[in-house]
């Protein structure tokens, strides 16, 4: 299968996931749902790695990224007050969207009968909420802690079904990659100068007292750049392992780096 | 008869079931071990637990096998209280303060999301395929039923058959599942299934329509909640459909809905209104007969104290007054 063979199967996977996500009330309401095509991408590849029938492939794909629109969907909940009833529907129904999808996963398993896949997928979502409730709770952590939560949160839905299907180097790949995106997604948030959750759980880290946001912006940089790197070297090593599916992704996460505005060399050089 | 006498000789088994509860929730984070937990202890009647341990005695009965879908659809039904607070912007429920209210809409999510992934994983346990696929399509249809509620919230020209549909979604499914796995867990036989799910169904039917009655005639102590609450947030029951028969009522709604919230005075005022034409009483009629065909179904079923503990729950169901 060529890099145009796995583009038009994801391009049909992506209509089939957009079919189920489709309810004409929700859509008035809600916003429209985002399919995380990279992690798509991985779950297609890593799968590819089986052998498995197509329709199963699709079956296995398609439920998995429907459990992460579910948790995605679900995250857009805020909790301050809301008085318009546009926002006040909005919500209401972006609650309930979460649970539909989060159904239509259990819904799609048990017609294919694999009680262990619903089992897979349902503790890596115990895993991910574990992860996202210490990740927003614990405000003084680490910012080691904090990454191993991100890695979680990131990685888990794609780390556990490469363990369900016995995949132990796209385990590897699917948890530096997924954390690596989020990563240079949180860089280009720091160089636009959003004030994102990690920027400040980072500044507690700081003493804040000395400097400017200028500085105080670079030495967030630096850190979020140390895990970049990282993260680089170790997909580099698990990509030399599995040298002909990775180009895909590989193409992915330049297109990222470029427009985080990460540059290794010059990270290189000033650490 | 308190309905824990009713079922006081499955004492041993719901003990095991509220172990499992416990076990099943525990969570490494505090705050979601803490919500969970309180969710827990907040009690309710465990009425799914008890039908479906009940539903399974018609075939062969082994606690092991039975919890597994009994706890499950308890979380099940845990876990969408948590979102419907969210949903609701509710602080309270049954008088204590809910997770949303404690915590935030977040820890809401996170708790809500986590119990339902605890009862996914603790389910599949129970190797009956078939339970997966009842289970499955039930709990789209009760998120299906859900939405449509929110559509259907202030719009007066609805028809009687929606919110049947409606409370068939939100509750009756649930309560018809519980009975339909208990009887698959136990092995009983096809029929025995079939007339478990249809007094599941009726029971459950005849438990909202209950419920929405209590809404206009108990008190807010007894609710927990100010009285008419369904009605404040736009929910069209029952009662407010037989009350609506008269042109009236219907065109004082029609100007009450465009002034939200409605004031207490007001509230008062249609709920006084809405027991004068006899609403309340048409409302019972309608539950009787959903009872009725819940006996009829019992009828079918070899005798045996599980068929006489069916029968008074819904004897129970259908005299409780809060």
């Amino acid at each position: 299968m060529n890099n145009n063979d796995i583009g038009r199967k994801i391009s049909e996977l992506l209509l089939q996931i957009n079919q189920k996500l489709q309810h004409p009330y929700l859509m008035r309401f809600i916003d429209e749902p985002v399919i995380d095509e990279d992690k798509l991408l991985l779950t297609y590849i890593m799968l590819k790695d089986k052998e498995l029938s197509e329709i199963e492939l699709e079956y296995y794909a398609v439920s998995t990224m429907l459990v992460q629109v579910a948790l995605d969907t679900h995250e857009k909940i805020t909790s301050h007050d809301l008085s318009g009833e546009y926002d006040k529907k909005n919500r209401q129904l972006t609650v309930l969207a979460g649970d539909y999808y989060s159904s239509l996963y259990y819904y799609l398993l048990s017609e294919i009968k694999d009680l262990s896949m619903i089992r897979t997928l349902a503790q890596a979502i115990q895993e991910i909420n574990e992860n996202k409730m210490q990740y927003y709770k614990n405000e003084n952590q680490s910012i080691e802690n904090s990454m191993e939560n991100i890695h979680r949160i990131e990685s888990s839905l794609l780390l556990k079904t490469a363990e369900h299907f016995h995949l132990p180097l796209w385990k590897g790949i699917a948890d530096e990659f997924t954390f690596m995106k989020r990563m240079l997604m949180e860089r280009r948030s720091i160089q636009n100068n959003t004030y994102t959750p990690l920027v400040a759980k980072i500044m507690n880290q700081f003493n804040r007292s000395k400097g400017g946001w200028l500085s105080l912006k670079n030495q967030i940089l630096e850190v979020v750049d140390s895990y970049i790197l990282h993260s680089k070297i170790r997909l580099e090593k698990l990509w030399a392992e599995e040298p002909v599916m990775h180009l895909m992704l590989e193409k992915r996460i330049e297109q990222y780096i470029e427009q985080s505005g990460f540059r290794v060399k010059k990270y290189a050089e000033e650490g | 008869m308190k309905l824990t006498t009713i079922y006081s000789h499955l004492r041993n088994d719901l003990s095991t079931i509220e172990n499992d509860l416990e076990k099943t929730i525990e969570a490494q984070h505090s705050i979601l071990q803490d919500a969970s937990i309180q969710l827990l202890k907040a009690g309710g009647k465990r009425i799914r637990p008890v039908f479906v341990l009940l539903s399974a005695q018609f075939g062969k009965y082994d606690v092991d096998r039975v919890k597994r879908a009994a706890v499950a659809l308890e979380l099940i039904h845990m876990a969408s209280l948590v979102h419907d607070d969210v949903i609701d912007d509710a602080s309270l429920r049954r008088g204590k303060s809910t997770i949303k209210a404690q915590w935030d809409n977040r820890v809401a999510m996170y708790t809500g999301d986590y119990i339902f992934a605890r009862s996914l994983e603790y389910i599949t346990h129970l190797n009956k395929l078939e339970a997966h696929k009842v289970l499955s399509e039930a709990i789209m249809e009760m998120c299906l039923g859900e939405i449509e509620q929110i559509r259907e919230q202030y719009d007066l020209d609805q028809n009687i058959r929606d919110y049947f549909r409606r409370i068939k979604r939100k509750t009756a499914l649930l309560i018809s599942v519980s009975c339909e796995l208990g009887a698959l867990a136990g092995d009983a036989e096809l029929h025995v299934q079939r007339q478990l799910k249809q007094f599941g169904y009726n029971v459950g039917m005849a438990f909202q329509i209950t419920d929405d009655i209590l809404d206009f005639t108990s008190t807010e102590k007894q609710l927990g909640k100010p009285a008419g609450g369904d009605l404040q947030q736009g929910n069209i029951t029952l009662p407010v459909f037989f009350a609506m028969r008269n042109p009236d009522f219907k065109a004082r709604l029609e100007s009450v809905f465009d002034n939200q919230p409605i004031p207490q005075n007001v509230m008062e005022e249609l709920i006084r209104d809405i027991k004068a034409m006899g609403a309340i009483e048409n409302s019972k009629g309608i539950s009787d007969r959903y009872l009725k065909k819940a006996f009829k179904a019992l009828r079918q079923l070899p005798d045996n104290r599980a068929k006489r503990s069916l029968k008074q729950i819904a004897e129970y169901i259908g005299r409780r007054n809060y």
